[in-house]
């Protein structure tokens, strides 16, 4: 079993990573952040948004594999910390790149489609992750499995919105659309695996 | 009328070299220097030709090593990690199309006889971030009269380098790029004062990231128009196509001349990040109509839709 403490202080890394790129901004500028900060900080937060996102929606598929490391128990909290940097990846956009210009944040939400598809991804994850508590979870009811399927929606949406910010296809993206392939073929294929689990079962009896 | 200048620069584009020219290199690049050091002094009597007040410099480091030459990888930093793999000795240009001196030329013997200028040029990239920086360079009239361009010439295309041996960009299974990497220029902008031929950067010669042995640079337009390491000069009638218009139509035109005014459809081009900008200060400010040359150079387009010609 992977313990849910050493699960969170790895995905801390990132944050405590970003600490030390500010940090060096002010003491050696240009030194760990190269020569466009803004942009990098706002890169790095995304990033590590779409990277951890993508694990937390991998994670079923991952327990079917590999039960032993009881991985669902730390679903929430993977998704809470994918939440969490996309917060980081939003505010930095928010204070570097619209303040203090604040009526252009509504037309760049309206007008550029790659933000239009990052803000829906955005407000679908900011809802599931308020409604991630067990309290809200008894509330809801049957919503709350509605709601939270939206995770199928909101990953491909981050995709997109990360391959329309880019002039030319790179590396990182394929690797990111190859993973979400794999997720949704194993999702798919499970589906059908367990109608045959049921036809064997049924065969058997008879 | 779509275009307006708030700012007039009030400064003919004969105007701009002169003040570096009779300092000197070494004293432009001591006062260069003070610039970056951030000293309290602003030193107008440098840097006010084609310059407006709040310019200056981007430091060598930012120029030389912040660079896009998807060439050696589409990373800002693979250029300056990657580009002295090539070599750039000897550098053959081979001139065509509707001249009448067509031929192959090293460079030394096209650059024979030319004189060296300084030019300290904004630089405005297509993603929004620009630079101002101080080049060294001939101009690019004189580079392409020497081939006596006929009266069938009304465009002029370059062509950068194609080797993947040495540029590892164009390895690359990712790149979606046809290479060699294609741009042209319509012969009156070619023609026009401000446009230049790169030979040096910061007073040294022009380091391979940065497009050795020579480069263009149309200060007015987005940075992707400057091409780099240019080996093909071909005269046409038709307008060429270059590399970026036919990669998205939709995006990037043949013009791309600096305009606020005409968004990229997927970006804004009202503002822009110039360099260096930190953390604590982004140094955002607006994007001004050809780059705050309009002045100089609005009167090329006079009549055109730029909506249409972006």
């Amino acid at each position: 079993m992977l313990s849910r403490k050493y699960l969170a202080a790895l995905l801390l890394l990132p944050l405590f990573w970003s600490l030390i790129l500010v940090a060096s901004e002010m003491h050696r500028p240009g030194y760990l952040m190269g020569s466009d900060p803004n942009e990098e900080l706002l890169h790095f937060f995304g990033g590590w948004a779409i990277r951890i996102l993508l694990l937390s929606y991998a994670l079923a598929g991952l327990n079917r594999w590999l039960p032993k490391l009881r991985l669902l128990q730390s679903r929430r909290m993977v998704g809470l910390f994918a939440f969490f940097y996309l917060a980081l990846h939003f505010s930095t956009y928010v204070t570097l790149f619209v303040e203090p210009e604040w009526d252009v944040l509504m037309d760049e939400v309206i007008q550029r489609p790659y933000i239009t598809v990052g803000a829906i991804a955005l407000a679908l994850l900011c809802s599931m992750a308020l409604t991630s508590t067990d309290r809200a979870r008894r509330m809801m009811g049957v919503y709350w499995k509605k709601l939270h399927g939206l995770i199928h929606l909101a990953v491909p949406l981050a995709l997109i919105h990360y391959s329309w910010a880019l002039k030319v296809v790179n590396l990182e993206l394929v690797i990111y659309f190859v993973i979400f392939g794999f997720v949704v073929l194993e999702r798919v294929t499970k589906n059908f695996r367990k109608v045959a689990r049921f036809r064997i079962k049924n065969t058997a009896v008879r | 009328m779509l275009l307006r200048s708030k700012h007039k620069t009030k400064i003919l584009s004969s105007e701009i070299t002169p003040e570096s020219s009779y300092l000197g290199r070494r004293e432009f690049i001591k006062g260069a220097g003070v610039l970056l050091a951030g000293s309290a002094s602003f030193t107008p009597h440098l840097l006010h030709a084609a310059l407006r007040s709040d310019d200056e410099l981007t430091p060598e480091k930012i120029v030389t090593q912040y660079n896009n030459f998807y060439e050696f990888g589409t990373d800002k930093g693979d250029p300056y990690a990657y580009a002295h793999e090539l070599t750039t000795e000897p550098w053959t240009v081979e001139v065509s199309g509707e001249a009448k001196k067509v031929g192959k030329y090293g460079i030394e013997d096209i650059l024979k006889g030319l004189t060296v200028e300084d030019r300290v040029y904004r630089f405005r990239c297509v993603e929004a971030w620009s630079m101002v920086v101080p080049w060294q360079g001939v101009s690019l009239k004189k580079v392409l009269d020497q081939f006596e361009p006929t009266g069938n010439a009304k465009y002029v295309e370059f062509k950068t380098l194609y080797r993947p041996s040495e540029m590892r960009g164009q390895r690359s299974f990712f790149s979606n790029i046809d290479w060699p990497y294609v741009e042209g220029l319509r012969l009156d902008e070619a023609y026009h004062p401000l446009s230049l031929m790169v030979t040096g950067v910061y007073g040294k010669k022009l380091p391979n990231q940065n497009g050795a042995p020579w480069r263009l640079m149309v200060p007015w337009k987005y940075g992707f128009k400057s091409l780099k390491s240019i080996v093909s000069i071909r005269f046409t009638k038709k307008q060429p196509m270059n590399t970026w218009q036919a990669l998205a139509p939709n995006e990037y035109g043949f013009f791309a001349n600096v305009n606020p005014e005409v968004d990229h459809p997927r970006w804004s081009q009202a503002s822009e990040r110039r360099l260096p900008s930190s953390l604590f200060d982004p140094n955002r400010r607006a994007t001004l109509p050809f780059n705050g040359y309009a002045e100089e150079v609005a009167s090329l387009y006079s009549g055109m839709d730029l909506r249409k010609y972006f």
